[in-house]
């Protein structure tokens, strides 16, 4: 990891395991040898996906690295960001395709330390994904009417 | 001396550089 990211690496968990996932690269040592797992006959390699063709390496230009806006929540991933908003992308459990959510900057403070508010907001104004691409017949019937007329914005007046 | 102080309990430093650090996390226990 390049130097300059160590601090932010340090103070900000979401960051550092957002950078783990993205490339990290699984090795196995004698004290963390390869399992295998045998079910039903067949065998299957204790792997996490992808891991071990990762890089390993976090590369100089690694977008965000130095933004106003860290502490990112876990559920959400950063789309963009300026001075005056961050737009997120999200996914549902309810196996929509998820949604979009833009934060107004002067709200990000309490958008990531305040749990329940972020849900309500979430709730209040999240916009799906769908709405994109499919027919208001089609989000009526899977998601209700309602779902149509959420902006994906929270407003500054949430403040 | 170390140069990068604060390294998350998780993590092991492995070499260090004034340009880079090289670090390794073990898998968590199963």
């Amino acid at each position: 990891m390049p130097a300059q990211f160590w601090p932010r690496f340090v103070f900000d968990e979401e960051w550092r395991n957002e950078l783990f996932a993205i490339y990290g690269k699984t090795v196995y040592t004698e004290k963390y040898p390869k399992k295998t797992v045998t079910l039903g006959g067949r065998v299957f390699n204790d792997k996490v996906q992808d891991s071990e063709s990762r890089t390993g390496i976090v590369p100089e230009d690694f977008k965000y690295a130095f933004t106003k806006f860290p502490d990112c929540p876990r559920d959400y991933s950063k789309h963009s960001e300026n001075d005056k908003e961050i737009k997120l992308g999200f996914y549902y459990l309810d196996l929509s395709d998820g949604g979009h959510l833009t934060v107004p900057a002067v709200l990000w403070d309490r958008f990531v330390t305040d749990k329940k508010w972020r849900s309500e907001m979430l709730l209040k104004y999240a916009r799906l994904v769908e709405l994109d691409y499919k027919s208001p017949e089609e989000i009526i019937k899977r998601f209700g009417e309602k779902e149509l007329y959420k902006t994906g914005i929270i407003p500054e007046s949430e403040y | 001396m170390k140069k990068y102080r604060g390294c998350p309990e998780e993590y092991e430093v492995l070499k260090e550089t004034h340009l880079s650090i090289e670090l390794f996390r073990a898998a968590p226990p199963k």
